[in-house]
């Protein structure tokens, strides 16, 4: 019995193996951009300009209105249409960075906004500029609010990442189906594949746990941002899961 | 307590007419008026402070005491009037850099203590020195630890606001304030968020400042305090100064019947 999953490992963890690389590129490479586009509308969003705060909020309001799915078909297979053909690979970081991008530019805004005016307020007396103040009073204790919030979307990240599947990126899901319907071994294949997603999910978690750690700071708390934030996207709905 | 009181304000309402600020004055405020909306919430403010003066405000709640003194040090942006904060204009002209070179020099303590939760007492202090002041990490610890001497808290200096005490945590917003070596410090009743057992400890720190020839001005309504330290105390009501005059007086002949009856109110409790 545990000889022949020994077996069964030997035979389909190498494939797999290339499909799981695949998808920890893919969340690498989008959960960075993410973050950057997250930060760049975060800031938009919250600007003074009108103009600018309402194409922030048009943005977050589309990208947060519209399945994942639905975004992957539009940048793969619409957006030829008009001249633009992505790789599959380049379509699928698109997708997921500018969907979790929306998201984190709400959580980062919430992080912000958690934030007392107090707080600014005791910077300003102190003669800390506009930006002296959000770098280092505002976004340090903002950060430690969301971060398991961060954490929780890093992981629905890594199982969202599976839906690219669907425009033909080769990752973990997508090595798993070809494989299973090559060698008719659905069960074992699957079951391989869920160890792939749970040891990737494993590390990650782990990873933000210790930097938790690292963060915490003696008798402070943090505040219910982060539970806010799960329910909001709970309701709203990132997309099929 | 041994107090050595400076002289009293001369006039009682008002400013004198020369609207020059004069070498002995800190603060001179002309004419100030402020809106929240369509609310008004200072109107037509006049007040002169001078330099080493302790002036204590009290007055009903809403009636513009915190407004006022967030408007010296631009937390709060007036409409109309003028704020002269040691021969410079507060003003809405003035650029951000200006006015953060302003802050640098009042010190400001507030009723729910601001203290930042995320870094150590030292660090509350050392922040602004290092950043705004450009010191080293060694020189501001120094500058900090001689600060958290004077009120008493040095062996907090490691631990986090978290783990203090209400008394602590204002004696050490009190010391991070001193740490920029301030010309005025601004205190914004800070011990109406204390308990009784800590208050004194506060206004023990605050009664040595006011010795040290400080100028000071606290909103607070610690009539004790305000009894024993202020050169001068202000009435103020619905945005206007309605009475000021040295302790004695002010508490023991009030002028207006708003006073008296305010009076009358908060020393019933
Ligand atoms: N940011 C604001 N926006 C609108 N109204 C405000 C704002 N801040 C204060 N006010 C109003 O202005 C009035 C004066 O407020 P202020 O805080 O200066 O009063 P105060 O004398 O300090 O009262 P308290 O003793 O309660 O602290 C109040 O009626 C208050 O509701
Ligand atoms: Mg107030």
């Amino acid at each position: 019995m545990l000889s022949s999953l020994i077996d069964d490992l030997i035979t389909f963890a190498p494939p797999l193996a290339q499909g799981a690389v695949l998808t920890i590129a893919l969340c690498l490479v989008s959960s960075v951009l993410a973050v950057a586009i997250g930060l760049f509308v975060c800031i938009c969003r919250m600007s003074r300009n009108r103009v600018t705060s309402k194409i922030a909020s048009i943005y977050i309001d589309l990208i947060r209105g519209t399945p994942l799915l639905l975004q992957l078909f539009y940048i793969y297979y619409a957006l030829p249409d008009i001249g633009i053909v992505l790789p599959a690979f380049i379509a699928g970081v698109m997708g997921l960075s500018l969907n979790f991008g929306a998201y984190l530019a709400e959580l980062f805004r919430s992080g912000i906004q958690s934030i007392e005016g107090g707080q600014s307020d005791a910077g300003s007396a102190l003669g800390l500029s506009k930006w002296q103040r959000m770098r280092y009073i505002v976004l340090p204790q903002a950060l430690r609010n969301i971060y398991p919030a961060l954490g929780n979307y890093a992981l629905v990240l890594i199982k969202e990442s599976s839906l690219v599947a669907v425009i033909s990126v080769l990752e973990l899901m997508r090595a798993g189906e070809l494989l299973a319907s090559a060698t008719f071994e659905a069960m074992k294949v699957y079951t391989i594949v869920a160890l792939f997603y749970l040891a990737i999910s494993y590390v990650v978690a782990k990873m933000f746990a210790m930097g938790e750690t690292a963060l915490a700071v003696p008798g402070m708390w943090g505040t219910a941002v982060s539970r806010d934030d799960d329910r909001q996207r709970g309701q709203i709905g990132a997309g099929p899961a | 307590m041994n107090v050595n009181r400076r002289m009293k304000h001369p006039g009682s309402k008002g400013v004198d007419s020369v609207s020059a600020p004069t070498e002995r004055e800190m603060i001179r405020i002309v004419g100030l008026s402020k809106w929240f909306g369509r609310f008004q919430v200072l109107n037509d403010i006049n007040l002169v402070v001078n330099r080493g003066e302790r002036i204590v405000i009290c007055g009903p709640s809403g009636s513009g005491k915190s407004t006022l003194i967030r408007c010296i040090n631009r937390l709060e942006e007036h409409e109309r009037g003028q704020i002269f904060v040691d021969g410079t204009e507060v003003k809405s002209s003035s650029k951000d850099r200006e006015i953060d070179a302003i802050r640098s020099e009042i010190g400001m303590v507030f009723q729910h203590f601001n203290l930042f939760p995320h870094l150590s007492i030292k660090e509350n202090c050392t922040l602004a020195l290092t950043v705004v002041r450009g010191m080293s990490k060694a020189e501001a610890d120094a500058v900090a630890m001689r600060y958290l001497e004077r009120v008493r808290i040095p062996e907090q200096a490691d631990k986090y606001p978290g783990q203090l005490s209400g008394g602590q945590k204002q004696r050490v917003a009190i010391a991070r304030a001193l740490c920029m070596n301030p010309k005025i410090m601004l205190f914004d009743e800070p011990t109406s968020a204390l308990d009784p057992e800590m208050i004194k400890e506060v206004l023990d720190v605050m009664a040595e400042l006011a010795e040290s020839g400080m100028t000071m001005i606290v909103v607070s309504h610690e009539m004790g305090f305000a009894r024993m330290v202020a050169d001068r105390v202000i009435f103020m009501d619905g945005g206007e100064i309605i009475e000021q005059n040295d302790p004695e007086t002010f508490f023991n002949k009030p002028q207006s019947d708003r006073t008296k009856l305010f009076l009358s109110q908060i020393l019933k409790h």
